[in-house]
């Protein structure tokens, strides 16, 4: 063979022209490409028509409406604002907007489960039925009946129907022992029965505010109602500028509530409440303060006076907040010619009940400049005109389970008030006081985790004979439970959701199940009639309904018949304009057509509940504003005079300075959930690494106080308190004072799955929690800690 | 026992030891390839490369190589359209040389990009735009050019030879290596061109971004002036070590001379190209980007780089390769080839992730960029690689065309 | 603003910093609108995908004079004529500019993964899959159809939820419309804010919210002076906000 020039270009060319012209080529090229873009492990989510439907969220009390949109009507794949709620206009915070990640989260529990083994070892957890759970729990109860005040119940929801349910349980059944989680609810109905005669909350007329001093509290991270907050802020925001409302935040640490005010007010760690005290003694002493409002609707104003002068002129208030004597006068003035400016009370997101002279401090301001039952102002709560239940029928073991003292200590010889003591109820048990808690409920509510000053709680339930959890997720107390009665998550069950804390007017939403459940779960409501009607007796007919939902409709059959309100079934809706008291036409004609309504709207609301009367608005015994409670006094809450007025005492907090040099405080942040749930993966994932990196989490250092310790950012310290020591990092920032650390709260689970479980550290391990000597509130806002490199 | 391969009339070390030689260079090619197995299988992940950071050590290494590789279309360049007879001596060993950087980029390339299955979409999906699109191109014509230079020498091994076919196959291709020479010069023009421009055009990175005439024609040229200048730096190395690892002579004076001559010269006139590029840059470009010279040395990435760079492994080598009797020098010639192709790489390197380790909004910080060895393997392989090559091509095939003449066997 | 000046419609947006809480609603929204991937492990935020990424800024002043705040980041969809930064670079054509919207797309499944658009955008806007998604098992269900998931190996950002400008069209279409009218086509993330503090519409149309948001003197853009053109404004009355939007000498 001879290859010549052109036979050699030839072969060239028709070997390239060959194998073009062959499909091999294309064919390969082609399937790479498929290949390549459709690997097979890559998921591809079923297709189908979307629907959307409206319920409202209960990751928070914020009561907020959702909208979920579903494929095929059965797969949901997202959640959004409802535009129509008039709680949050369409607008989510990072918890709702992830909330499928519950629906479909791998620590969901799909059936009973009894612990068979050791508590807390999850493999002795073994999946029992239904039928079985209940007979279980029914049979010891039936045995507990004699001890029938021995049943304790925590829910972490504080109002509506289910925890209405549990409360009625243990009232039947004969305990006096329901009690729910501690907040800042708490100070601030107690704070509202001492000075107004009524318990109850707070309404706040924020969206129509000139001017809003927050003494302490995260107003646009998480405090009241979330989205509701920031929905005002960002109205605030809107405004020109001659007419915008002004914000100051009055805080120790400087969060993004204290930067996005108008004024940041650095006070010494504890001390919000003396400079309410010193602004209300310039605000006196000017002559500044609201003369018709004091002079006729207050009582006692003559001993606050008395008391201001004495202890709060600005240099005393400037001694003890370190707040300039010029400041907290101007700022005095300010507030006192701003019309209508309003304060509020209740530090960080509201987990903390706070003193509840604290609270009597900052509302007395509010009194002094005449913004209680104003626009722009301070209120009562609205009600819904839900319906009444039918009376909970009692025998002798309830009737006399309604003279037990209660475990918590409320509302007895020590503790008089009517308040909330889970902390309190923790340690009689600790310390084998009253009786023993002989079964412990836990609705909604996560204590072994999200209870400040946990260690007392864990060492508590080893006295405690059955742990049942009611929870839709292996969180950290349910993982130590005896019997777990699994629920639906709020996307697959029917239940209403309250007034969000701090509302001016009334809304009621209703969630509804948009999917059917994914598990053998079964509605808490359900489970408690099933469970009463298995009792039988005076406990059975105490619970009369077939199920829960005919239960919840004969409540909201009330809503129907007080012909009030509408359901809110168009964007844009603002019931804070036009004032309270305005009537709304019902846009429903019967309790049918309401209810329809409301499963296709979720969310009815009401601006009827004028403003309280003058003559209506206390129930004291001068039926007027007390700055000096006679209430407490009538209660029998003994002392001197300073007891019964707002003042400043701090609670001191635990830890000698000379060992635990430093201060602890604990904050809360929107990026990290503190409530009913552990923070998603999608949330975890917004945090900033200097908030989480690895699994360590951060304590935020003042730069100056880090570097007289030798510390460096990124640095490994242990922190460690009276109670214990945590191991975290430093993060240095201006934000925090110095001499005071800063640790954000929610994180450090021991519990749910590997996107959660061990991500930074649980600062209630560490924190110490301490007694309000008058009222028995449980207080942490601060902890002495000594911090060394590790 | 492999003497019937062994081009004839040449001397090469036993087989024994050459096997062991090979085994030593396998060692680390096999770790090369372990580490580009593991990024193929595993995904990026393996290496230190982050959304900071999507650049780094392969393609600091592919452009430096790339750079590098340049001895390759020049040495033809000069050779036979300039028609340095001399260089005859040393063409093939540039040509190898070349064909070991082109292909090795390649293979690092494929590891670099995130699908490399679909790595053929930049020929069917083109975006002529792209700097990069040129490049691939470019890069990819070229080397099929570089592996037509090649065949010829291979097919001069004394077996092959045998095959009257491959004889008039190679002996054809040879008459027509002006054509390929010519054709590689014109690709390498472009591709040289075009790497600079892969970084001149990123207008949102104030340092590598150069505007206005600064960036056409200017950048285009230093970078094929930094490649030109160090590419025949390279040649005269490996040829060194081939001299060096056999003890022979293998090319004459002449054409060691005429590289290191044409280098000095070149890189000189880079310099003063790139000192022009700088000042600019400093005083005009960055100033409008709101950014200060000073602004772009900080950290591990200081000033230390652009001295190392510009000074250390520029000038210096500039002025050895200028100077007749240094060059002449073997212990200069060699230190001032590794200088400049230590210049070059460093100068791929700082527009590879310095650039990117800056930050540019205001708010952000430095950002330091940590190798991992599975990014090292394939890299450290590349080298293995080039050594099995020339190794195999050295003992094989008639590379050295004066061998003989230069090395008789008595 | 450069780009196509035949189109009478550039998609932008105006992003309030006075307003913004940093609560992440926003960033997690378009997490779950757009399938986003997760993992147990996210705290390398330069290898943690989020299409919206928030900064929090600092006036870097000393207690109590330190303040923060948060700027939300997604991708500016740079108007730069005649090609943004980064498909510019992009060899494949996986990402481009539609001249009739100004948005800025990406097309995963053309990706080749060179990242060389990562490289050229300034903004961080750009992320890569650096590894194979993967969902825990029940988490599957909640992915929405709209969105394909993406793959190891190839880049992604945000697409201004290009998916609902679609279906805005389709209905449109339906009802006989050419033209959208404002507020029909809205991102998630605009949608999500609860303190209302973005804005989202067409910056030509001089009648839109965002068309005269975006000339308040308070108006400004991340690195002007690059020249890359976004179509997202920032609003902010804060000197040392505005302050830190760009380099200064
Ligand atoms: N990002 C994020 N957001 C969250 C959470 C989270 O973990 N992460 N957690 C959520 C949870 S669990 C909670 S409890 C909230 C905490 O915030 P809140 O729901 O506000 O907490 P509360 O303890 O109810 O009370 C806080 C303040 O609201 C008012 N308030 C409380 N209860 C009532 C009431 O019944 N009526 C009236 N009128 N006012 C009331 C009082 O002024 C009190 O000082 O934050 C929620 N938001
Ligand atoms: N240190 C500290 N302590 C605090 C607070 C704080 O901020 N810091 N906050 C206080 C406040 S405001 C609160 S509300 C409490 C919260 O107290 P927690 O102990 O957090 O109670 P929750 O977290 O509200 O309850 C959540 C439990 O309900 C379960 N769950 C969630 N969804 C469902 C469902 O659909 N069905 C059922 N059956 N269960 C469900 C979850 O698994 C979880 O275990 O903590 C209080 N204690
Ligand atoms: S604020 Fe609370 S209720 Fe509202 S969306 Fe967020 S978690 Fe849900
Ligand atoms: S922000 Fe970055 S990714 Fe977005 S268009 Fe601009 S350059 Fe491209
Ligand atoms: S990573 Fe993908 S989109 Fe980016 S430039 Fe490369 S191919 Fe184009
Ligand atoms: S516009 Fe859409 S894709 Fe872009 S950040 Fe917002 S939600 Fe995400
Ligand atoms: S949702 Fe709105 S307020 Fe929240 S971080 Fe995003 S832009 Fe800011
Ligand atoms: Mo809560």
């Amino acid at each position: 063979m001879k290859l010549d020039r052109r036979a050699f270009v030839k072969l060239i060319a028709g070997g390239v022209g060959g194998t073009l012209l062959s499909p091999l080529p294309w064919k390969m090229a082609d399937d790479t490409a498929i290949w390549s873009q459709n690997w097979f492990w890559r998921p591809s989510p079923e297709r189908g028509g979307a629907t959307t439907v409206n319920t409202v969220c209960q990751l928070c009390s914020g009561g907020c409406g959702v909208r979920v949109r579903l494929i095929k009507e059965k797969r949901a794949v997202n959640i959004d604002g409802n535009p129509t709620h008039p709680v949050n206009q369409g607008g989510i915070c990072p918890l709702g907007a992830a909330g499928l990640q519950y629906l479909y989260g791998p620590s969901r529990i799909e059936t009973p489960l009894q612990q068979t083994g050791k508590r807390g070892d999850l493999e002795t957890m073994k999946a029992i039925s239904w039928d079985e759970a209940l007979e279980i729990l029914a049979i010891k109860l039936r045995g507990m009946r004699p001890k029938a005040r021995g049943l304790v119940c925590v829910s972490g929801k504080r109002e509506g129907t289910v925890p209405e349910l549990f409360a009625r349980f243990l009232h039947a059944y004969g305990s006096p022992n329901y009690n729910v989680m501690p907040a800042a609810a708490d100070a601030e109905s107690l704070g509202l029965f001492v000075s107004q005669g009524n318990s109850g909350a707070l309404g706040y007329d924020l969206e129509n505010a000139k001017m809003v001093i927050s003494f302490g509290s995260s107003y646009i991270e998480g405090w009241g109602s979330p989205n509701r907050m920031m929905m005002a802020f960002g109205d605030w925001r809107s405004n020109p500028k001659r007419d915008r409302t002004k914000i100051v935040q009055v805080e120790t640490r400087g969060s993004l509530s204290a930067s996005k005010a108008d004024e940041w007010v650095a006070v010494a760690p504890g001390t919000e409440s003396a400079l309410a005290l010193g602004l209300a003694q310039v605000i006196v002493s000017e002559g500044r303060y609201d003369r018709t409002f004091v002079s006729k609707y207050t009582h006692g104003f003559d001993e606050f006076r008395r008391l201001l002068r004495r202890n709060y002129t600005p240099d005393k208030v400037a001694a003890i907040t370190g707040v300039e004597k010029e400041k907290i006068i101007g700022l005095a003035r300010e507030f006192a010619g701003t019309k209508p400016a309003v304060a509020l009370s209740g530090w960080g997101q509201g987990r903390m009940p706070g003193s509840i002279y604290d609270f009597l401090a900052v509302q007395s301001l509010n009194a002094l400049v005449g913004s209680l039952h104003k626009p722009g102002g301070v209120t009562r709560m609205p009600r819904v005109p839900l319906a009444p239940w039918p009376k909970v029928v009692l025998d002798a073991k309830s009737l006399a389970g309604e003279n037990e003292p209660r475990l918590d200590g409320s509302n007895g010889p020590q503790f008089p008030l009517p308040a909330q003591l889970f902390h309190n109820l923790v340690k009689n048990v600790n310390e084998g006081n009253l009786y023993p808690a002989e079964m412990l409920w836990v609705y909604e509510a996560n204590p072994a985790h999200d209870l400040a000053d946990v260690q007392p709680f864990l060492e508590a339930l080893d006295k405690i004979g059955t742990l049942v959890s009611f929870s839709s997720f292996m969180d950290d107390t349910t993982q130590l439970a005896d019997l777990v009665l699994p629920g639906p998550t709020y996307l697959e069950r029917l239940e209403d959701a309250p007034i969000p804390p701090g509302l001016q007017y009334a809304v009621f939403g209703l969630s509804q199940p948009i999917l059917s459940p994914r598990f053998e779960t079964r509605h808490p409501g359900d489970v408690l009639i099933q469970l009463a009607k298995s009792l039988g007796g005076n406990v059975g007919a105490s619970f009369p309904w077939s199920d829960y939902e005919t239960a919840l409709k004969e409540r909201v059959k009330g809503l129907a018949d007080a012909g009030r309100g509408q359901v809110a079934d168009e964007p844009g809706l603002q019931p804070w304009k036009g004032g309270q008291g305005r009537q709304l036409a019902p846009n429903y004609d019967s309790f049918d057509d309401l209810w329809e309504k409301l499963i296709e709207h979720a969310c009815w609301f009401d601006t009827s509940e004028a403003m309280p009367s003058w003559e209506s608005a206390f129930t004291t015994p001068s039926r007027k504003f007390e700055f000096y409670s006679q209430k407490m006094r009538q209660v029998g809450i003994r002392g001197n005079d300073l007891t019964y007025l707002p003042h400043f005492k701090p609670v001191e907090p635990a830890g000698d300075p000379r060992d635990y040099p430093l201060l602890l405080m604990p904050y809360e942040t929107m990026a990290i959930t503190n409530g009913p749930v552990a923070n998603p993966p999608f949330m975890t994932k917004t945090l900033f690494d200097f908030q989480l990196k690895g699994n360590d989490s951060f304590v935020e250092v003042n730069p100056k106080t880090a570097a007289d310790m030798g510390l460096k950012e990124g640095d490994r310290v242990a922190l460690q308190t009276e109670r214990g020591t945590l191991k975290v990092r430093v993060h240095l920032t201006g934000a925090a004072r110095p001499d005071v650390v800063f640790i954000p709260t929610g994180l450090g689970h021991t519990a749910f799955d590997s996107y959660i479980k061990g991500k930074g550290v649980n600062a209630n391990e560490i924190l110490v929690a301490q007694q309000e000597p008058v009222t028995g509130l449980a207080i942490w806002w601060g902890t002495r800690v000594k911090i060394s490199k590790v | 026992m492999d003497s019937a391969l062994i081009p004839e009339g040449v001397k090469r070390c036993s087989f024994r030891s050459f096997c062991l030689w090979l085994l030593a260079i396998l060692g680390v090619l096999g770790w090369g390839v372990l580490g580009g197995f593991l990024v193929l299988w595993k995904g990026l992940n393996q290496t230190g490369l982050d959304d900071s950071f999507g650049f780094g050590l392969y393609i600091t290494a592919d452009l430096a190589i790339i750079a590098l590789g340049a001895g390759a279309f020049f040495t033809g360049f000069l050779t036979y359209i300039i028609g340095k007879k001399e260089l005859k001596d040393v063409i093939n060993l540039a040509v190898v040389v070349g064909f070991i950087c082109y292909t090795g980029a390649q293979v690092v390339l494929l590891l670099e990009i995130g699908q490399p299955i679909r790595g053929w979409f930049s020929f069917w999906h083109a975006n002529v735009h792209s700097m990069l699109t040129e490049v691939i191109f470019c890069i990819t014509c070229y080397t099929i050019v570089l592996t037509v230079e090649y065949i010829p020498l291979i097919l001069e091994n004394r077996q092959l030879e045998k095959v009257p076919e491959f004889r008039y196959f190679s002996h054809n291709l040879h008459e027509i290596m002006v054509v390929f020479a010519a054709t590689g010069t014109f690709l390498s023009f472009f591709h040289q061109g075009s790497l600079g421009g892969l970084y001149g055009v990123m207008f949102a990175r104030p340092f590598a971004f150069r505007a206005g005439f600064f960036i056409w024609p200017w950048t285009f040229f230093l970078f094929i002036a930094s490649a030109i200048a160090s590419g025949p730096a390279l040649t005269i190395l490996v040829c060194k070590m081939v001299q060096g690892a056999s003890r022979k002579q293998l090319v004459r004076r002449e054409a060691i001379s005429l590289l290191a001559k044409v280098s000095g010269y070149l890189l000189t006139f880079y310099l003063i190209f790139k000192f022009l590029d700088t000042w600019w840059w400093a005083t005009h470009t960055a100033p409008k980007m709101g950014m200060s010279f000073a602004e772009f040395f900080q950290g591990p990435y200081g000033l230390w780089l652009l001295v190392a760079e510009l000074g250390l492994c520029g000038v210096l080598p500039a002025i050895i390769l200028l100077i007749p009797k240094a060059r002449e020098d073997d212990v200069l010639l060699i230190v001032a080839c590794v200088l400049n192709c230590t210049g070059v790489v460093i100068n791929r390197f700082v527009f590879t992730v310095q650039n990117l380790a800056l930050p540019v909004l205001p708010f952000e910080k430095l950002q330091i960029y940590v190798p991992t060895w599975q990014e090292w393997a394939p890299t450290v392989g590349m080298l293995a690689y080039g050594a099995l090559l020339v190794s195999l091509s050295y003992r094989y095939l008639p590379m050295f065309p004066r061998e003989r003449e230069l090395n008789p066997i008595d | 603003m450069s780009g196509n000046k035949s189109s009478k419609v550039r998609y932008g947006m105006v992003i309030d910093l006075d307003k913004c809480t940093g609560c992440m609603a926003c960033s997690v929204a378009c997490q779950q609108e757009n399938s986003v991937p997760f993992r147990e492990d996210e705290t390398n935020k330069r290898r943690s995908i989020t299409w919206m990424e928030i900064y929090q800024l600092d006036n870097g002043k000393p207690y109590p004079e330190h303040r923060q705040a948060y700027l939300p980041r997604l991708c500016l969809h740079c108007d730069s004529s005649p090609f943004p930064p980064c498909t510019f670079v992009c060899p494949v054509n996986a990402t481009h500019r539609d001249e009739e919207t100004g948005l800025v797309n990406h097309i995963p499944v053309r990706c080749i993964g060179c990242r060389y658009c990562i490289s050229a955008c300034s903004y961080h806007a750009r992320y890569f899959n650096w590894w194979d998604p993967k969902w825990p098992k029940p988490m599957e269900e909640m992915l929405t159809p709209s969105v394909s998931t993406r793959m190891r190996g190839v880049v992604e950002k945000c697409t201004m939820c290009v998916h609902r400008l679609q279906l805005a069209k389709d209905r449109a279409y339906v009802e006989g419309r050419r033209e959208l009218e404002e507020g029909e086509y809205v991102p998630a993330c605009v949608e999500s804010c609860p303190a209302k503090a973005m804005i989202f519409g067409n910056l030509l149309d001089s009648h839109s919210e965002v068309a005269k948001l975006a000339k308040s003197r308070h108006a400004f853009r991340l690195l002007e002076k690059l020249g890359t053109e976004p179509k997202v404004y920032y609003l902010s009355s804060q000197d040392w906000i505005r302050k830190l939007a760009d380099n200064v000498l």
